[in-house]
């Protein structure tokens, strides 16, 4: 049970201010540098030739009459480079993600697939280089329908001999099956069989990109030292080092990984992408490369898995359920990045948060010729939130039950825990856990209130626009428990300020100000005392990088404990400077200065001068590491009031209420702007964004003229409402804000559409056509 | 590949690069993403004063180069023909791209999305289009549309000229897209006035519908002189569904385009009648 | 092709190719707060900058249709020594998250304060049309132009005294 910290709070400094997120001034005036800011001069341009085809092997390539064009420095086929079978996954080792890919291959497996890598003087160069490969292709037929992707003489996508998994888990690539995860406790058929009332029901979530406003953009070169440095937009440094040597062939020393700036990830940028390449072609050149994806290229990069998700379930009358089984299709492309993780979270993450003495989760992910699902925040929740939010409120409707009280009678509670999280981790056993903090009760309650739900439920009016609300639950997680660790190292400089180096990864989150925050609070500091300097494979300790919600929570929590090391080297410091020797435990750091019980007092900048030049000097610092044990549950109720225009099958979002339980937010506006960025991100995915392709597999939308995402003029009215709780486990009290939030809208908004004209969408997106068409079918 | 980039000031010299073949170009917001043109010779016309909007008794002349950005602002433009313009210029994509569009822009390149001649259609727009060596023609832009981007090949648009309506005109202007920032799955202009209690002067024209914006002569037919009652919307509705000749896309289904052409004409024949109306007596 | 303009208040000779775009041309000269998130298509706005104070998209305007004319870049607006009002507003507001978006969305709120300091919620978002943003969810971004605004008018009426 978690204990009421949250008045703590009150006491805190620095923890729980909306400070300013360090680089934001900078950025504001055009000043940070991001990838593609950096030194470009003498560099070449990095270009990956695409495949026109779905399916196809390549019997010959010929790169003569490229590599002659004037301008052109380097054309690399598969023939040119090591066959090493790896993952572009940005996981830790051992990765629970098949090995494969390859960095050019003489297989093609989706439109828009490596062909060769150009380094040329211009883009335009690169392209004509392209053109000018000399190829004879074998055209295979492609698998364009996940439904048949396993079907008995189905073409095989991974049919050579080097792909495998690197952990024991099911994976048959001549059955296109890139992963598979069965797991249940107690006897489901029987639940099925004896419940009261019992319900079947499907559903299924789109392909969507991350659309972040900056490509994936990559600046490689060859240093004095033969080393190979890579200044890159990646969300993974280290692991992007890691798999960037593994892929080559060459030592991971020899590597060095650094983000700058980077333009947003949301996921997209959690995967090796073109760090190889450039690699590759800066060792093939010893030349600058500079790679930047097209905005084309970047939707053919990676993308959410489209998902379907089936529930089974049997209820009593009173809305309380039995038993439930979770049925996944996860369709994840060419290549099985992410493939058995995303899957295994559509029920780890979503399953867990009502109570059922009997769950079953039946998963599949299949390859098929088409974009390639990676890391999309929510990442496996979404699509699941997805099914059981609208799952719930159709029994509840069946069962008579208010869809808010459904939820208020089922959802977990704080001591209470799950069979699902001990069963089903990311293709290995999860970790138990008991609920510790959770504000679940109150977001809903609050969030029931600021949308109206009693006055406007059930209220469609009449006319041809009708109004409707709908709501739902969620949950998510912070961190990967036992798996990934974070660390953090604090120096302390002269001046009592101190360098704040991390690996932890700030992809616009404000992640380094989060960090420093939480060390200015142990060290007694305003936070502009901390300078944070992150992401750099040299020079900054190691961190997973930035997903499964994991750095407030994980690296916060090794921040914290570099700076309780730290801060205790300094007690010792100003213990021995002070006349009285007073003991170090009984010293306290506050306003940038030491004091004692008797009032004496050291500044930190005193601290410093001694300890550096003046007597037993060293080095004040520390590297504190953390990993996690439990991976506690943000919360968050979404209530959404739409219209519909039964006439146009027009969807208009007119409010949108987000209520969030994220533990402590340590940087409460910062937490708000995860909350507003995911709800508006989901919005989008649930009314406009969806890729459309054509009979062979190839992407018709792939540009914002098509592919639309919602602009400043499409923003309804959004609420945050923050609910503070406090998480025993997680550095002042905090758990997790990234992702969760961007689950609600898929469900809400069908949910809503349900109450105002009294049809079930069970398919995303819910286009002005689709919806129209569902009218008509009920007319 | 742009191997010239001519910026005259002068009217006559523009001409002269066009009929030597020079391509011109005013915003240019579509000049980058059709590649593969080489040695393109281009002749910037937005620096010939083409960019003035004038306002006489009986017309209002607006530049070919006057901005989507300008017009949307233009509140010298009187009557509802003011309104029309304004309203169908402000919806145009977003507010830096309608800094670079101009009219002359939007409606040289005759493609089936472009929203402004819908709204010029309804209006009764005349195109003069100049051709070096002082040759001059003044055309109803519903002939120019239907013979294509023929119409200027060779010259240059360089007015619109918009009779301002002797009796008061009602419009309706309906556009449908998914985003506010998004190129139209359907729009409609209709403007009329009403004459004795009917319907009078009526223009329908629809856009992004069918493989150019038109005017729809069957749905004139169907309402001129009559009573816009709910019986005759019902009729326009099935009419425009009847008639329509939906250009397949992949951004929606024939179908789905087809009834939204179909309610949105209804509505905008509808505020048509309703604004036309309440002037009438 | 060699033509001179204003950029930044500073009147400077531009030599360039005929088929270039204004972006290229001002990332040459070292002005990066244009930033390329598009296809040359003009679709998300984060090249933004003020052409004689009206917003336009840098990658799409050919280089030489500056010739002459006033150009204002994000590097003219202020710098983190001085930074302009609404960059303060933007940093405190929280509306820069990744902040790629940042310099086009501040330019494009500088034309529409100089319009007006009384923005409806409808013209924030008219002026912000060009501009997408995939981080914030646009709510900071509204706050820090009305903030702006606010300051803005205040220290007007402040000169006025």
């Amino acid at each position: 049970m978690s204990a009421d910290r949250t008045k703590d709070l009150k006491d805190l400094k620095v923890v729980g201010h909306s400070v300013r997120k360090v680089d934001s001034l900078g950025m504001a005036c055009g000043q940070e540098l991001y990838v593609a800011d950096h030194d470009l001069s003498d560099s070449l341009v990095g270009y990956v030739v695409p495949s026109p085809y779905a399916h196809a092997r390549i019997k010959r390539i010929d790169a003569t009459k490229a590599r002659a064009i004037p301008g052109v420095h380097a054309v690399l086929t598969y023939a040119d480079l090591p066959r090493i079978p790896h993952t572009t996954a940005g996981q830790g080792y051992v990765e629970p993600s098949p090995y494969d890919n390859f960095v050019l291959d003489y297989k093609v497996r989706f439109v828009g697939d490596r062909v060769a890598l150009v380094a040329a003087e211009s883009r335009e160069l690169a392209e004509e280089a392209g053109k000018a490969l000399e190829i004879e292709w074998e055209v295979l037929e492609p698998v364009l329908d996940p439904d048949h992707a396993m079907d008995e003489g189905a073409p095989v996508i991974h049919d050579e001999p080097e792909a495998y998994m690197p952990i024991p888990v099911p994976y048959d690539p001549k059955r296109n099956l890139a992963a598979a995860a069965n797991m249940g406790v107690g006897d489901i058929e029987e639940v099925l069989r004896t419940s009261p009332k019992t319900y079947t029901r499907d559903y299924s979530a789109q392909y969507a990109q991350h659309c972040p406003i900056e490509p994936h953009v990559c600046l490689g070169y060859l240093d004095p030292r033969n080393r190979v440095v890579l200044i890159t937009s990646t969300q993974v440094p280290f692991h992007a080092r890691r798999i960037s040597a593994q892929a080559l062939g060459i030592p991971v020393k020899r590597v060095r990984v650094i983000k700058p700036r980077i333009g947003g990830g949301f996921g997209a940028k959690q995967e090796v992408l073109l760090e190889p390449l450039v690699a590759a072609l800066v060792l093939a050149t010893n030349r600058k490369i500079l790679m930047q994806l097209s905005r084309t290229e970047e939707f053919l990069s990676r993308t959410r898995h489209p998902i379907k998700v089936g529930i089974d379930a049997g209820f009593n009358e009173d809305g309380s359920i039995n038993g439930m089984r979770m049925r996944v299709q996860s369709n994840t492309g060419a290549y099985g990045a992410h493939g058995l993780t995303v899957m295994c979270n559509c029920g780890s993450k979503v399953l867990p948060l009502y109570r059922m003495k009997t769950v079953a989760f039946d998963a599949k992910a299949v390859y098929t010729n088409l974009p390639v699902g990676g890391a999309y925040r929510g990442y496996g929740a979404t699509q699941a939130a997805f099914a059981m939010e609208c799952f719930l409120d159709e029994v509840a409707e069946d069962l008579g039950i208010d869809p808010l009280e459904m939820r208020r009678r089922n959802h977990i509670q704080p001591g209470e825990g799950s069979p699902v999280f001990a069963a089903l981790g990311e293709g290995k056993p999860g970790v138990e856990q008991k609920i510790g903090s959770s504000g679940l009760a109150e977001c809903l309650t609050l969030g029931a209130e600021a949308i109206g739900w009693e006055e406007k439920r059930g209220k469609p009016g009449t006319g041809p626009v009708r109004r409707g609300i709908g709501m739902c639950a969620l949950m998510q997680g912070s961190s990967i428990p036992e798996i990934d660790m974070g660390s953090v190292h604090i120096k302390m400089n002269d001046d009592g300020s101190f360098n704040l180096t991390c690996g932890a990864t700030d992809l616009g989150t404000g992640s380094d100000t989060v960090l420093a925050q939480m060390a200015a609070e142990v060290l007694g500091v305003d936070v502009t005392e901390v300078l944070v300097y992150s992401s750099d494979t040299d020079l900054t300790p190691f961190d997973v990088g930035a997903y499964a919600s994991s750095t407030t929570y994980l690296s916060g929590e090794a921040s914290r404990r570099a700076a309780l090391d730290v801060a205790d080297q300094i007690r010792k410091v100003a213990a021995e400077m002070m006349e009285t020797h007073p003991d170090p435990s009984t010293l306290v750091l506050e306003d940038k200065a030491v004091v004692a019980p008797d009032g004496s007092k050291v500044t930190l900048g005193e601290v410093g001068l001694y300890s550096l030049y003046q007597s037993n000097q060293h080095q004040i610092a520390a590297t504190g590491s953390a990993i996690s044990h439990k991976s506690p549950p943000p919360f968050s109720a979404h209530f959404v009031e739409v219209t519909v225009d039964t006439e146009t099958g027009y969807v208009k979002v007119e409010k949108y209420v987000a209520a969030v339980d994220c533990g402590t937010a340590i940087n409460p506006k910062l937490a708000e702007g995860q909350v507003e960025g995911a709800v508006l991100n989901g919005i989008s995915y649930a009314l406009t964004e969806e890729y459309q392709f054509d009979d062979k597999g190839r992407m018709r939308n792939a540009g914002f003229n098509d592919y639309k995402i919602f602009g400043p003029a499409d923003v309804p009215e959004l609420v945050t409402i923050l609910v503070p709780t406090w998480e025993e486990s997680g550095p002042y009290g905090a758990k997790s804000v990234s992702e969760i939030c961007i689950n609600g809208a898929l469900p809400a908004i069908s949910n809503a559409i349900y109450d105002a004209v009294g049809i079930r969408l069970r398919e995303g997106p819910f286009s002005p056509d689709r919806v129209l068409a569902a009218l008509h079918a009920v007319r | 590949m742009i191997a010239a980039y001519h910026q005259p000031e002068a009217l006559d010299v523009a001409l002269d690069h066009i009929a030597n073949g020079a391509t011109p170009i005013a915003g240019a917001t579509g000049l980058y993403t059709g590649r593969g043109k080489r040695d393109l010779k281009l002749v910037d016309v937005t620096r010939l004063g083409l960019d003035k909007i004038q306002v006489t008794n009986d017309a209002v002349i607006i530049g070919a180069t006057v901005t989507l950005g300008q017009l949307a602002r233009a509140t010298d433009i009187p009557t509802m023909v003011g309104a029309v313009l304004r309203k169908a210029a402000r919806g145009i994509a977003s507010t830096p791209l309608r800094n670079a569009i101009t009219l002359g822009g939007n409606v040289a390149h005759v493609v089936y999305w472009a929203d402004m001649p819908v709204a010029l259609l309804a209006l009764d727009a005349v195109v003069e289009v100049q051709r070096a060596g002082n040759a001059s023609s003044q055309r109803p832009i519903a002939d120019c549309l239907r013979e294509g981007k023929k119409a200027w090949e060779g010259g240059l648009i360089t007015s619109f000229r918009i009779p301002l309506a002797t009796g008061t005109l009602g419009f309706g202007y309906e556009r449908f897209t998914r985003t506010v920032s998004d190129y139209a799955f359907a729009s409609t202009c209709v403007t009329m006035r009403v004459d004795g209690g009917k319907a009078a002067d009526v223009r329908v024209a629809l856009g992004a519908v069918q493989s150019r914006p038109a005017r729809v002569a069957e749905l004139e037919a169907l309402i001129e002189g009559n009573v816009v009652n709910t019986e005759l919307l019902q009729a326009v509705e099935d009419k425009v569904k009847d008639v329509v000749k939906v250009a397949p896309n992949f951004r929606a289904p024939a179908d789905y385009r087809r009834e939204l052409a179909a309610v949105l004409t209804e509505r905008a024949v509808e505020k048509a009648w309703t604004w036309a109306s309440r002037e009438d007596g | 092709m060699r033509f001179s303009t204003r950029i930044n208040g500073v009147t400077r000779e531009i030599e360039c190719q005929p088929g270039d775009t204004l972006f290229e041309v001002l990332r040459r000269m070292g002005l990066r707060g244009v930033k390329q998130g598009c296809d040359r298509e003009g679709t998300c706005g984060a090249c933004t900058v003020l052409l004689d104070g009206k917003p336009i998209l840098s990658c799409i305007t050919p280089a030489p249709k500056i010739a002459g004319r006033d150009l204002l870049t994000i590097e003219g607006l202020g710098d983190i020594t001085h930074p302009h009002t609404i960059q303060t507003a933007y940093t405190d507001a929280g509306a820069v998250q990744c902040g790629y978006c940042s310099p086009g969305m501040i330019l494009a709120t500088k034309a529409l304060l100089d319009e007006t300091l009384t923005p409806t919620r409808e013209e924030i978002a008219h002026a912000l049309s060009g501009n997408l943003c995939r981080c914030t969810g646009y709510v900071k971004i509204f706050d820090a132009v009305r903030d702006a605004a606010a300051t803005l008018q205040q220290e007007k009426e402040d000169n006025e005294r």
